[in-house]
């Protein structure tokens, strides 16, 4: 129980600090982009591992709802000239109604056959999206609506010309989906994932439903990386095939995971505010041409030697000191 | 619509269905005897594609001794590699998770070394057409082709008739069993896993012929050896002609009459149609 | 008193956290039948694959000959000469029955050809013979439990482990079974057969031991046993 406990205030930390963060820097327009980069990674992150680390189920093609949710919103509000909160909606329904079209055929079964039709899925969606009249084919989807203009007694919030604005939303997605998380891992529901992550079939003999729980750990992952891949396109403003179904999307929420410890709920957030100010900050200057060989080999570093991640490690040795104290 | 143009795509389909099973037949061995899934197939595939790209192209190597190199540059990556993902085998998940990565890793080596520009093994002799009786195929087909029904015969005599190819059968269905009468399991699964990445090398050059060899194009080959693999059923070697065939022939049917968008799709619908009806492969048993 | 082939002495062994055999000393003697009685759970088939380093030992010591086997790999042990029938037989359910059999040669090295050995087995099961070429999956469990004592016979071992050969067999078969492992003896091996049908065990055997909970609670010739109320009670229905 020691552990759960400090999750919550390791969230409440993280919480605190990024939305600290976000104050200080919400008038710097290169700080405040680097920041809505860090918190669209780790909303992605977050959501691929209450899927991974949360059941078991290792994804390896999420940009397929990252691209979907991306090209609903986007072609919700350019074409049907949908209010962008709508395209939002538009796109989490969607997304979550794909990824049954995935969990369906692979949950079904054991074995990694789900990782693998996923990353079939983001390639072949990819293929459409390029082939499609509606999505613009190659050329892409230019002209995507901002968030627009509000004013709150005599404050503004202009969506189009402010970072800031846009951190601050993207920063309420991101608190949402890890209070979600928080929450999930506490519930029943998320005991009864765990006990599909540690040995399925033992799971099965217990009575539990393991095709319903690993449907709706995956429905949840699919709602916020759909939210974050929408977000997105109303934040840059315009869609290609290949920026929506990249494989950055991807990857590097895995990479963020693993950096930060998948058996948390907070380890990917914090793993992803790491390596995006590392590789603006860092890596992007010593290596332009080869940063993402740099995450390859931490990626395979991290599996091989600290399997649960920095941070996982971390709260391991809370939870051992709490022991020997009580 | 001419029937001509029909029977040259089966004929093509026909082909490209021997060069996927052989694309496959890596992944397949190494996922059959280790129950690993090596997610670096295709970028090891790869890297046997740029060898070749470079001894032909670069160094006037002749085809076959192109073949041969490849295979033996990948064959001794795939050794090294082997060591790496021993460490962890006995988590099913991590493992999964490190071929991936060591995916990502080749393909970035790839952009860094090779740059993003696609490239494709142009061999004059090979690009020109054949005639075979009423059809019409590229030669550079039919002789990958051919190679490829050669490769997957020779393995498949070799697992069957050889003392090595039963040792290896006979740990792939019982390791525990085939422990017992003294097959030493660990040094099958090197040599599996090391035939299986030089198998995989060996295709690249290839691979370098009958399509575009781009730096990011690995997880394609991947899904389509994994698709072929499960279609075909656990370890069954020669299920996966079969299995390449119907992609082979659904794809250069679908050609004809739709875009290649839905070349794409018809692999997907293939995958969740096994995945549903039978996912124990066509060739697999139900336990 | 002839030596002990094989000896096991506090030998403590389980899967993960969960300790099935609590340090079990017993011995086999040369050229005899060996028996271990227990029941369903008593750690009968953990012994087995304790002997032959499928699990290994978290404690205690294993010798074969005098020499420890502590330590190596399965195929270490079996080309000690040590071969195990496993439980449910374990076949290679694609190959052939043949293909099966040739398997089990591979642990033997020199003396007798491929096909000597071949004829040897299927002088003892006659019904092999036109069974040859059949998948071993098509065949019935007592035809499978032939294939899988002929392939451990194909390596002509000096010792063989035989774990439950006769559960879920026809009569008929299970006399057949036995009527084998006499011959076992006979031809020189050594055997140690796990059962849980104590009484035909125990009429064919030299030495019987009892497992129970992963601890030895007897052991002594056939004689003794017979006549223990515990064994009569637990084993044989009396």
């Amino acid at each position: 129980m020691g552990r759960r406990r400090s999750e919550k205030k390791i969230a409440g930390v993280v919480t605190l600090l990024v939305l600290s963060s976000a104050f200080v820097f919400r008038r710097d327009p290169f700080v405040a982009h680097v920041l809505v980069q860090a918190s669209l990674l780790a909303l992605i992150s977050l959501a691929w591992n209450i899927l991974g680390g949360g059941c078991g189920q290792i994804s390896f093609g999420h940009a397929a709802f990252f691209g979907t949710g991306a090209y609903v919103s986007a072609i919700l509000t350019t074409q049907y000239h949908l209010n962008p909160w709508l395209g939002i909606a538009g796109a989490c329904v969607s997304v979550v109604f794909l990824s049954l079209l995935v969990g369906v055929p692979s949950f079904r079964l054991k074995g990694a056959y789900f990782a693998l039709l996923i990353l079939a899925y983001a390639h072949v969606l990819k293929l459409v999206a390029l082939n499609l009249e509606i999505t613009k084919g190659d050329e892409g989807i230019f002209s995507i609506p901002s968030f627009g203009r509000y004013s709150f007694g005599g404050m503004e919030v202009n969506f189009f010309t402010s970072k800031g604005a846009n951190l601050f939303l993207i920063l309420l997605f991101l608190i949402a989906g890890l209070w979600t998380g928080i929450w999930m891992r506490g519930s029943q529901t998320g005991i009864a994932m765990e006990a599909v992550r540690e040995d399925e079939v033992t799971a099965e003999a217990m009575g539990i439903d393991t095709l319903r729980y690993k449907l709706f750990a995956l429905g949840v992952s699919a709602f916020f990386t759909a939210l974050g891949g929408a977000f997105y396109v109303h934040y840059i403003h315009f869609l290609t095939p290949d920026s929506a179904y990249s494989g950055y999307w991807s990857l590097m929420p895995i990479v963020a995971a693993l950096f930060g410890g998948i058996r948390t709920v907070t380890g990917p957030v914090v793993g992803a505010f790491t390596l995006v100010c590392l590789d603006e900050f860092l890596i992007k200057e010593l290596l332009p041409r080869g940063d993402k060989l740099v995450y390859g080999l931490l990626f395979v570093v991290t599996i091989l030697f600290f399997p649960r991640g920095i941070l996982g490690t971390w709260v391991e040795r809370q939870g051992h000191g709490r022991k020997k104290e009580g | 619509m001419s029937f001509s143009l029909l029977a040259n795509s089966i004929a093509s389909g026909l082909l490209m269905g021997a060069n996927y099973a052989l694309f496959a037949v890596g992944l397949s061995l190494v996922f059959g005897v280790l129950k690993i899934i090596n997610l670096a197939h295709g970028e090891l595939l790869l890297a046997g594609a740029y060898v070749g790209y470079f001894a032909i192209r670069g160094m006037g190597v002749p085809l076959p001794l192109a073949l041969l190199f490849s295979g033996l540059s990948v064959g001794i990556v795939g050794y090294l590699y082997y060591f790496v993902v021993r460490r962890i085998r006995d988590d099913e998940l991590n493992t999964l998770i490190l071929t991936y990565g060591v995916g990502v890793i080749l393909t970035n080596l790839f952009l860094l070394l090779f740059t993003a520009d696609e490239r494709i093994i142009n061999i004059p002799w090979l690009t020109e057409g054949v005639w075979l009786g009423p059809v019409q195929v590229n030669r550079g087909n039919l002789v990958s082709g051919l190679v490829s029904l050669l490769i997957i015969g020779g393995l498949t005599f070799f697992l069957a008739r050889t003392e090595t190819g039963k040792m290896i059968r006979a740990s792939s269905m019982d390791r525990e069993a085939a422990a017992l009468v003294g097959v030493d399991v660990e040094r099958i699964d090197r040599f599996a896993f090391v035939l299986g990445c030089a198998l995989a090398g060996f295709a690249g050059p290839l691979f370098g012929i009958v399509s575009h060899i781009n730096p990011v194009g690995g997880e394609a080959v991947t899904i389509n050896a994994f698709i072929l693999t499960v279609l075909a059923g656990l370890g069954s070697i020669p299920g996966l002609l079969l299995a390449g065939i119907i992609l082979g022939l659904g794809e250069a049917i679908i050609v004809v009459f739709a875009s290649t968008m839905f070349q794409g799709i018809f692999a997907l619908a293939l995958f969740v149609a096994v995945l549903f009806l039978r996912p124990e492969g066509i060739f697999g048993r139900r336990e | 008193m002839p030596e002990a082939i094989l000896s096991l002495s506090g030998v403590v062994a389980g899967y993960g956290e969960v300790v099935v055999l609590r340090g079990v000393s017993l011995s086999a003697e040369e050229g005899k039948i060996t028996v271990v009685l227990g029941s369903n759970g008593s750690g009968k088939t953990t012994l087995m694959r304790t002997v032959m380093g499928v699990l290994p030992p978290i404690e205690g010591e294993i010798t074969f000959r005098g020499e420890s086997v502590r330590g190596l790999k399965t195929h270490q042990i079996a080309r000690k000469g040590i071969a195990l029938v496993p439980e449910g037989r374990r076949l290679w359910g694609d190959m052939t029955v043949r293909e099966n059999l040739e398997m089990g040669y591979l642990l033997r090295r020199e003396g007798d050809s491929l096909e000597e050995r071949l004829e040897e087995v299927l002088e003892i099961f006659p019904h092999l013979r036109r069974l040859l070429r059949k998948t071993a999956r098509t065949l019935s469990g007592g035809e499978q439990q032939m294939v899988a004592i002929g392939r451990a016979l194909m390596g002509d071992p000096d010792m063989v482990l035989l774990d439950e050969p006769s559960l879920g067999l026809a009569p008929m078969v299970v006399a057949e079974v036995f009527r084998v492992i006499e011959r076992m003896r006979e031809a020189g091996k050594t055997v140690l057969l796990v059962e849980q049908n104590a009484k035909k065990a125990i009429e064919i055997s030299d030495y019987v031991w009892v497992l129970e909970n992963g601890e030895i609670r007897f052991s002594g010739p056939p004689e003794e046993a017979e006549e223990n109320e515990k064994v009569r009670r637990a084993y044989l229905g009396l």
